[in-house]
């Protein structure tokens, strides 16, 4: 392989994965912009469908892909019921609670995960796991372009979403002002809601291209709750149309970083710690304390 | 001799320019009255005073010493002290201890340990909330807030009080008693800028005032002048509407 | 008065009791004694950043930084353990700053997930460095004092001493109105005198001390540690869960909490191998919901112990 092709290999490697970060993210940015409510339990949900799509394929050889506006469906669901029974009663009680409480979920699921599947890594082989497409010699996962593709459909549409129709308006209305929003008479009970079942939806869509091609573990998710972090943060919180570049940055840098540097895959670990701390740093320092 | 001067203080929030090319000079031992329709800038100016905002541009010197960038508690050190238009009580501490820490951390002149406790009671003998000194401000009415207030900055040793509106709320005969404690304030020596919206205090108190509109200065001078100004009345009431009074 | 005085029956019997356990109980139940109070040094830690509204996830970081360090540099460079304790303590502090003098301008929810990352960050490091750090493989050390468990349970009992009496310091001298003005309002406090910068670095590094010889004491003791153990988010969670259980702010509630949660861990262990945390998972989240002050009010609960 060339010089030429390594490079292009790795930036297609990053460009195919910051699909699902993206995805994964701006679910966390939608959450935060909209609800104001910062869920570090996200992940654990895109890894219940993780585990779920693991289970479609191997007991009944549903395709997770062909399965994904079910599952959409039945996490937005699931969304809307942890909004109603959890989130809401402690929207009030400040953000540290907020945050306290969602790691608290998110320890519950992982050790619920645990206790019923086990620590294992589980993978499922579907027909096109390992068939590659290549261009000028460099290869295009088929699952991870597929993945892409369905993103950016998916991404197209929550914008399109957003930007055009009614229930999109009330939504950016009540992110940007909600006592304002209130006032003309927008139900902000009900943009949560959907905002916050949304969020999940995105979050299953991304676990089931996570059984794909990577696997479902107890932690698997966590690791996307900061990373997806990191993407939201480097955008600026809240911010759903930034998620897309900053994914992007995630993806190449940890991709190029794990060609090029010796033992690198292991590092790229760390990418997303200098990403957080620069964001925050650089966005959101305390300027006022009053 | 002045003891705080401002020079072309300017802040933004976004597309507002809250504070816009300010500029003016306080001497010691006067009280100056800071006056201007509600969003001229007031309490975005006193927090650039004490330090809780940074500034966009713009120089603030105080006792001869420039101060711009400082931190809120070494402006506190030096001598300005503040209350807040909204009270900001420490709920979780008596009424006696919430003058306390202002005397341990905030006193210039050391106050040792042993004798924070007296020190802190003479404050609330002078403000006149010592039998409410082992409440908790969750027990306090609006008035004796403004009290701790006064109290709490005081327990500083400021040379500079900026006070809030701490008439804000208040009955008439409410007034009249914080009306006195801060001419008392006044005689020992401390400089007072007031930003207030209880017209009879300010001209009862002030012996100059400064009209803010739209962070800037409007105009400038004794009570009486400012009051007949054309463009006071107008920032108050409208251009339509001139006359009125 | 009654009060009063029961309190302090209540204390000394609890010295009393510290004291002794060791010489009247088994090796299994020293063993959990020994673990307990490392968990109740944590716990105390993790209060000491609270009061200064901080909620860290750093501890974790600390934890591992200071096993770590210590272990390596007892078998690298030959340091007696006092000493391996001593560059355990001292590469914290210093790392506790740079991380506080970046972090800690951002509020609170940023602050949490500067921390949260920085944790992260050092398990990939200590994964990453396999020739000094040994990698996945993790680290061995020989055992604390032969084995002898009594030893390692006065150790690690003079320390959380130390923790209690650091506390005890914070809660009665002036420094307790500085941390509480500054939870309530920070801006008003500044104003008033407070440096809030210092004061709230101050007690990162603090707390982040004694994460750091808590983590220290657990791999000299346990005499092997990988990094995925002592860089365990479990760590973190537990020392916030125990505080926030017990009662934040205080010096009896965080210590407190750890005995009733190690007990209870204890329990859980042995019910469910793996998986046990998820008894953390629950009492953070009853907590915060079935108390409808949140922390607070669980201060608020407890304070007849202070």
């Amino acid at each position: 392989m060339s010089a030429g092709q390594l490079f292009g290999q790795a930036l297609i490697n990053g460009i195919l994965i910051s699909g699902i970060y993206a995805l994964a993210a701006s679910g966390l940015a939608l959450a935060f912009g909209v609800v104001k409510f910062l869920n570090l339990a996200h992940g654990e949900f895109l890894m219940l469908a993780a585990y779920l799509g693991i289970f479609l394929f191997s007991s009944y050889g549903l395709d997770p892909l062909l399965m994904t506006p079910v599952v959409f469906t039945l996490f937005f669901i699931l969304g809307a019921v942890y909004y109603k029974t959890l989130v809401k009663p402690v929207l009030k009680a400040g953000e540290l609670n907020q945050l306290l409480l969602t790691f608290g979920i998110s320890i519950f699921l992982q050790n619920l995960a645990l206790i019923l599947f086990g620590g294992t890594i589980r993978t499922i082989s579907v027909p096109y796991r390992t068939h590659t497409i290549s261009f000028w010699g460099i290869n295009f996962g088929t699952a991870r372009l597929l993945i892409l593709l369905l993103s950016i459909v998916l991404l197209v549409g929550l914008y399109q979403v957003l930007q055009r129709t009614r229930v999109g308006r009330s939504i950016r209305a009540v992110s940007q002002e909600p006592e304002g929003a209130a006032l003309v008479g927008i139900d902000s009970e009900a943009v949560y809601l959907i905002a916050l079942g949304i969020a999940v939806g995105f979050a299953s869509v991304a676990g089931m291209m996570l059984s794909i091609i990577f696997h479902a573990e107890p932690m698997v998710g966590f690791n996307f709750t900061l990373k997806g972090l990191a993407v939201v943060v480097m955008a600026g919180l809240g911010n759903v149309y930034g998620v897309i570049w900053a994914s992007l940055i995630l993806g190449i840098s940890e991709s190029f970083i794990g060609v090029y540097l010796p033992n690198g895959t292991g590092w790229s670990g760390a990418i997303f710690f200098l990403m957080i701390l620069g964001g925050l740093i650089i966005r959101h320092s305390r300027v006022s304390e009053v | 001799m002045e003891i705080l001067k401002i020079e072309n203080l300017k802040k933004r929030f976004g597309g507002v320019k809250a504070v816009d090319g300010l500029s003016f000079s306080v001497r010691e031992g006067e009280i100056l009255g800071i006056i201007g329709p509600n969003g001229a800038g007031k309490s975005t100016l006193f927090n650039l005073l004490c330090g809780l905002m940074p500034l966009d541009a713009g120089r603030i010197t105080f006792s001869g010493e420039d101060i711009t960038s400082l931190s809120p508690h070494k402006r506190c050190h030096m001598g300005i002290g503040r209350t807040f238009q909204i009270c900001q009580p420490f709920k979780e501490l008596t009424v006696l201890d919430n003058v306390a820490i202002a005397a341990v951390f905030g006193n210039s002149k050391t106050v040792r340990p042993w004798v924070v406790k007296k020190y802190s009671e003479e404050i609330l003998e002078k403000v006149g909330l010592s039998i409410k000194k082992d409440l908790y401000p969750a027990h306090l009415t609006t008035p004796d807030l403004k009290l701790l207030e006064i109290a709490r900055a005081l327990a500083t040793s400021p040379k500079l009080l900026l006070l809030d509106e701490v008439m804000a709320g208040l009955l008439p005969g409410e007034c009249d008693r914080i009306l006195k404690l801060i001419r008392c304030i006044n005689r020992e020596g401390i400089t007072v800028i007031l930003v207030e919206h209880v017209m009879r205090v300010v001209r009862e108190l002030c012996e100059r005032v400064i009209v803010m509109n739209y962070g800037q200065k409007l105009c400038e001078g004794c009570y009486e002048d400012v009051a007949g100004d054309k463009r006071v009345i107008e920032a108050y009431l409208g251009r339509e509407e001139t006359g009125a009074q | 008065m009654k009060n009063f005085k029961l309190k302090y029956v209540i204390v000394a019997a609890a010295i009393i009791l510290a004291g002794i356990f060791p010489f009247i109980t088994g090796e299994y139940y020293r063993h959990l004694g020994i673990l307990t109070l490392m968990y109740a040094v944590l716990a105390l830690s993790w209060d000491f950043a609270a009061r200064a509204e901080l909620v860290s996830f750093a501890h974790t970081g600390f934890f591992g930084l200071g096993a770590y360090t210590s272990a390596l540099t007892f078998l690298k460079l030959g340091f007696p353990l006092y000493l391996s304790f001593a560059a355990a303590v001292l590469l914290t502090i210093v790392v506790a700053i740079a991380l506080g003098y970046l972090t800690l301008r951002l509020s609170g929810i940023y602050f949490a997930i500067a921390t949260l990352a920085f944790s992260e960050v050092l398990l990939v490091v200590a994964l990453q460095l396999p020739n000094v750090t040994g990698g996945a493989m993790g680290i061995s050390v020989p055992s604390l004092f032969g084995g002898m468990r009594v030893y390692s349970y006065c150790l690690i009992l003079g320390i959380l001493a130390l923790a209690v009496v650091v506390s005890i310091y914070l809660e009665r001298s002036h420094y307790h109105l500085a941390f509480s003005a500054m939870r309530t309002s920070p801006g008003a406090a500044s104003v008033l005198g407070v440096n809030t910068v210092r004061y709230r670095l101050a007690s990162f590094t603090l707390s982040a001390i004694f994460s750091c010889l808590a983590g220290a004491f657990y791999v000299h003791y346990t005499t092997t540690t990988i990094p995925y153990e002592a860089f365990s988010l479990t760590i973190g969670v537990a020392s916030m869960v125990m505080a926030v259980l017990g009662g934040l702010y205080s010096t009896a509630g965080p210590v407190l909490g750890a005995i009733v949660l190690k007990i209870i861990e204890e329990y859980m262990r042995v019910t469910i191998p793996y998986g046990y945390m998820i008894i953390y998972g629950l009492i953070l989240v009853a907590g915060i919901l079935f108390l409808p002050k949140g922390l607070v009010g669980v201060q608020k609960k407890w304070k007849f112990l202070k």
